[in-house]
């Protein structure tokens, strides 16, 4: 029985695409409470809860099927990537439940390895396990319902940013184009560990660093690749202009990129994203990577140009590849964003 | 003349702008010039110009300001990834010239490689696809001629998938390894292809 996922690609890639979802949520009801400072309406990456005027409650959860071979690794994305929304709208984590769901003829001996993967994650993210489900299922499948805190003066959105901003990513893309070519065997060893090394790290880090920093908007880059999601950011009041020669990439994720390594799920974003963006003078290798899924990628976040410099070494510390990748213009006629 | 500001702004911020302004005004033509507050940040939009392969000068006004002029052609086409139009680029999807016996049709093909090396322009691109592949192997006998074409300026790139198929990519003799992506690139911006 394999492990590995059995749909095209685990991880982040199996999201269901973007324009599916926006049309039937537009179908349930909308909440009335006005202590939920943060909805799905609001496409953020988690939902806000006010308990008082300095305590909110964040709440999210995330979980997929396995894109790599090794349960505790496994175990290990999938913690990170769920606990990594709390991170993108500046919480810290509370404590988290583990949602599993597990083969019935599959050893037991590989969902105690996923178990102690994310366990570990909780650990080191300073929270608590505090329980979970399991269900039997054709596929595993795991991650985790999440639940932090922030202070509700200081949620950063994730469609927020201001003009003159600049914009840092924190984390290497093409994620999904290394794993892609993993699954054909063609993958480097190289590319695949600094792939999973990637996958594992927690965004906690980076989220620490830019608490001391006036970051406006912040989001973390997952299934939806970069682009959709810098489109989310820049809603309808801005114009963000991102240059592809300053993205931090993973080893190897570019040529694979040539290589046509990329996902079904990349292919989703672009059918989303391409009316609305310029790409004629982009090489179609740099395509694939903006519109490629991150599993458990990276923050991208929007932050006062006079402590760019700042913020982004303080963040290089522990995260060195994060870099500027662009800026936030004001809108130029209707476009949300300009590739260079 | 597009005057950008960028004195106070942290690398690449700089470079990015330069880049917009240049690629807004490639189809005008004009100058862009671009104010910055230290020597990195010149030396930068200079790598950026001439990687674009515009002309760029630089001035220092003083110790925490410099501005560096560059200068766009009308109708630059060459910007970014977007490759120049090809004159000419001949794809070769088989090892012979035409149906019929084998051993003949490779012969002419052969002749025919050799024809290219004398003619006044040489191709610009040569691309080998499925059976193709074999013509920039080790075992080819167009290779002699291949090599005068390759010096004369041809680039020349075979199929990666086909390489990998007829299982000979450890035996590949000459140019490089493209894969469908660049093969539909080079074909879309050539002014003329031949197909064999």
């Amino acid at each position: 029985m394999d492990f590995l996922s059995q749909c095209t690609s685990g991880g982040c890639g199996a999201k269901i695409g973007p324009h599916e979802l926006s049309g039937f949520l537009r179908n349930l009801p909308k909440s009335t409470d006005e202590n939920l400072l943060v909805d799905f309406n609001a496409s953020d990456d988690a939902a806000v809860y006010q308990l008082s005027d300095t305590l909110a409650l964040i709440s999210t959860v995330d979980f997929f099927s396995p894109m790599v071979e090794d349960p505790r690794t496994f175990g290990r994305i999938a913690a990170a990537n769920a606990m990594s929304d709390v991170y993108a709208m500046g919480g810290n984590v509370l404590y988290a439940l583990n949602l599993v769901c597990f083969p019935e003829k599959m050893e037991k001996q590989k969902l105690s390895e996923i178990l102690i993967g994310g366990a570990e994650k909780i650990q080191e993210a300073q929270a608590s396990l505090a329980g979970g489900h399991s269900i039997y299922d054709h596929e595993p499948k795991y991650g985790l319902a999440v639940t932090g805190q922030v202070d509700p003066q200081k949620i950063i959105h994730n469609n927020t940013p201001k003009i003159g901003d600049v914009l840092i990513l924190t984390k290497a893309l093409g994620v999904g184009l290394i794993q892609s070519a993993a699954r054909g065997g063609l993958a480097s060893k190289i590319a695949e560990t600094a792939a999973i090394h990637s996958m594992e790290r927690l965004n906690k880090y980076a989220a620490e660093k830019m608490r001391d920093f006036p970051v406006h908007a912040c989001t973390d880059v997952t299934g939806f690749g970069l682009l959709v999601h810098a489109l989310e950011m820049a809603g309808d009041t801005v114009t963000l202009v991102i240059d592809t020669e300053q993205l931090p990439l993973l080893p190897e994720a570019y040529h694979y990129a040539e290589e046509f390594m990329a996902t079904a799920a990349g292919q989703r974003n672009r059918q989303f994203a391409e009316q609305n963006i310029d790409l004629s003078f982009i090489s179609p290798a740099f395509q694939e990577i903006l519109f490629d899924p991150q599993t458990s990628g990276g923050l991208l976040l929007s932050v006062g140009p006079e402590k760019a410099v700042e913020c982004l070494a303080a963040i290089q510390k522990d995260d060195p590849v994060a870099a500027i990748i662009g800026e936030v213009c004001e809108k130029e006629f209707d476009r949300s964003i300009v590739i260079l | 003349m597009s005057k950008i500001n960028a004195i106070g702004k942290p690398c690449p911020i700089p470079v990015i702008e330069a880049k917009k302004a240049v690629r807004e005004i490639k189809n005008s033509g004009g100058i862009v010039e671009i104010a910055v507050d230290n020597e990195v940040s010149v030396e930068n939009l200079r790598k950026m110009a001439s990687g674009l392969g515009l002309k760029a000068t630089s001035q220092k006004l003083n110790s925490d300001e410099y501005t560096v002029e560059i200068v766009v052609p009308k109708n630059q086409e060459q910007i970014d990834s977007t490759a120049q139009n090809s004159e000419l680029v001949i794809a070769f999807g088989r090892k012979t010239m035409g149906d019929g016996d084998p051993d003949l049709g490779a012969m002419l093909l052969k002749s025919y490689i050799y024809s290219l090396t004398e003619l006044d322009t040489p191709p610009e691109h040569l691309l080998f696809f499925n059976s193709g592949a074999f013509l920039t192997n080790q075992a080819s006998n167009a290779l002699k001629d291949l090599h005068v074409l390759l010096e004369k300026g041809t680039q020349i790139s075979t199929c990666g998938a086909c390489l990998d198929f007829y299982q000979i990519k450890e035996s590949l003799a000459i140019g490089e390894i493209t894969n469908m992506y660049g093969i539909a690139e080079v074909m879309a911006q050539a002014k003329k292809v031949i197909n064999f």
